[in-house]
């Protein structure tokens, strides 16, 4: 089972490497899977978060675009290169991260979601207002290329490319982390902080870890957005952005590594081609919310490994 | 009395909004025995337990272990110091494998740095089978080593409970709380259960035990002290507490005159 499951990974590592001479470089088609790509991350980040430490987050827009425009505001206004630019931003994120958790940790279930949502509510308003940093509702504009050293990611081959390797690093450290003590102390003090205390986890600092993590996540997918679009607007982190994030880990399977990869998969496909839905969105997310919370728990990830593998098997769901 | 003392309260008392739940607890734990406490519904055993492992912080009175105030610290600092409990109502991971929880349980001996985890070195893979090997040493001792890989929610009920012991054994405490480890089991499992509570004592594990089922009390403590009304009304060896008036009182309420 194990060299099957190792077989079918290098068939998708390969089939992403060739995926844009197989799709004739297609420039939406290559578009929709940077963004599948940035999602990825984001939702793997909230995963962290609340897959598996079991932190409820509905503002993760907000740390996106704080990474985004971090990143946008020092290699565009202050010329940083654009590596030192990714890399304060993943670490100012976290930071924010960190007073977040600080802010949240007394707070659980619902209270901690509406206090998520009222923080994507506030930096969205910051960003708005805060014209001479970000632009305002304008909007911050000619953020400069992803460039590393003399080679420059301007066209959509190379960013995608890019994204591909950083979406495959996400992966890989995602698994390595949650497979060791890090991982185990998330989830026991997502199944039960009481016991957990009682064992050594202290719930406070696992919480906070969870958090920081998750927004370093959301720090490196938001840079990632900003030096690929290019252009950012205050209005695109809005409360719905938050839900389709939050919407892909739930939709995946909460806690299980790959989750995340089916998540942002389908629902940045279905955001692309549902666009002229835009109205309908909530209605349809909250569509899926239910079913996914009746019918299948574990997410899609739970369904395949039922279905497909049978119980007990772990293609999928890594513990 | 002789031997070393290893837990010792000290006046202990603990109050809920006016409800006195525990009254000026005086209690020594001998290090290295089987310690019981007993009492009807209601006399504060639980409320003991949890003041020992930190889940609270008496209004009154000092808890000394390894003759240090533990009174106030939080759960997991007691657990640091070699504390572990296990929980009247089973509280498992209910995500997690048998062996997970086992390996929840050895925290503090497990040491893998963040980085190191990230980039999974080959010594963090070490580490992790060896204290996987450690944890189905202990899953050995309570029979739970042919189910290492299932679910803990798949276990039927007394296997549940002899998980959380591997589970509160597997941090290599020097005192082990136990609540009720016989609730809700049958005959067989009751006298597997105080077998391996009385090997636990062997490997040098002192044990605190709140228990009903009175066979089991007497047949395994070396002393015992009995709660009512969160007071100490008795204490001594499982004979004398047989044959103490006050708690035959309390158990089975005031003969008429």
């Amino acid at each position: 089972m194990k060299g099957y499951s190792g077989v079918l990974k290098i068939v998708a590592v390969v089939l992403l490497l060739l995926l844009p001479p197989l799709t004739g470089q297609n420039y939406y088609f290559l578009h929709v899977s940077i963004m599948v790509g940035i999602f990825f991350i984001l939702a793997q980040g909230l995963n962290i978060l609340f897959g598996y430490a079991g932190q409820i987050s509905i503002g993760h827009a907000a740390f996106y675009a704080i990474g985004a425009y971090t990143s946008a505001i020092l290699a565009g206004t202050l010329s940083f290169p654009f590596w030192a630019a990714m890399l304060v931003a993943i670490l100012f994120t976290g930071f924010i991260g960190f007073l977040l958790g600080l802010t949240c940790l007394r707070l659980r279930g619902e209270y901690l979601a509406l206090t998520t949502v009222a923080f994507g509510e506030i930096v969205q308003i910051v960003l708005t207002q805060w014209e001479e940093l970000s632009g305002g509702p304008e909007g911050f504009l000619n953020i400069p290329y992803a460039r590393i050293g003399p080679f420059s990611f301007d066209t959509p081959v190379r960013f995608y490319y890019l994204a591909l390797c950083l979406a495959l690093l996400i992966l890989i450290l995602t698994r390595n982390l949650t497979a060791s003590k890090l991982g185990r102390s998330f989830r026991s003090i997502r199944d039960d902080p009481l016991a957990a205390d009682i064992l050594g986890v202290n719930p406070t600092k696992y919480k906070l870890i969870a958090f920081i993590l998750s927004a370093f996540y959301a720090g490196l997918a938001g840079s990632l957005y900003a030096h690929f679009t290019r252009a950012l607007l205050p209005d695109y982190f809005n409360l719905p952005l938050s839900v389709l994030i939050f919407m892909m880990v739930m939709l995946g399977g909460m806690g299980s590594l790959y989750g995340p990869v089916i998540g942002a998969l389908l629902l940045t496909a279905s955001f692309e081609l549902l666009r002229s839905l835009e109205d309908y969105q909530m209605v349809i997310y909250g569509l899926i919310i239910l079913l996914i919370t009746i019918f299948a728990p574990e997410g899609l990830v739970g369904i395949i490994n039922k279905k497909i593998f049978q119980k007990g098997s772990t293609i999928l769901r890594r513990t | 009395m002789n031997g070393e003392t290893l837990l010792e309260t000290k006046d202990l008392t603990m109050e809920f909004e006016g409800l006195k739940a525990l009254r000026g607890l005086n209690l020594q734990v001998k290090r290295g025995v089987i310690h019981a406490i007993i009492g009807p519904n209601g006399s504060g055993k639980t409320t003991l337990f949890n003041l020992i492992s930190g889940i609270y912080h008496p209004t009154v009175g000092k808890i000394f272990f390894h003759e240090k105030n533990i009174a106030g610290l939080k759960p997991f600092q007691i657990a640091s110091l070699g504390i572990g409990r296990t929980f009247q109502n089973i509280r498992l991971f209910r995500t997690m494998t048998v062996v997970e929880n086992v390996l929840v349980g050895q925290h503090y001996k497990i040491k893998e740095g963040f980085m190191a985890s990230a980039l999974n070195l080959k010594r963090i893979k070490k580490e992790e089978e060896r204290f996987k090997e450690k944890a189905f040493e202990i899953l050995k001792m309570v029979r739970l080593e042919g189910k290492v890989n299932q679910r803990a929610t798949e276990l039927p009920y007394g296997e549940r409970r002899l998980l959380e012991l591997a589970r509160a054994l597997s941090s290599e405490p020097h005192l082990l709380l136990i609540d009720e480890p016989t609730a809700g089991m049958n005959e067989i499992e009751t006298s597997q259960t105080m077998e391996i509570i009385s090997r636990i004592q062997d490997i040098g594990v002192t044990v605190l035990l709140v228990e009903h089922h009175m066979k089991v009390v007497m047949g395994i403590s070396y002393r015992i002290s009995v709660l009512d009304h969160g007071e100490k009304i008795a204490e001594g060896t499982p004979k004398e507490i047989q044959e103490n008036e006050r708690v035959i009182e309390a158990y089975l309420g005031r003969k008429k005159r």
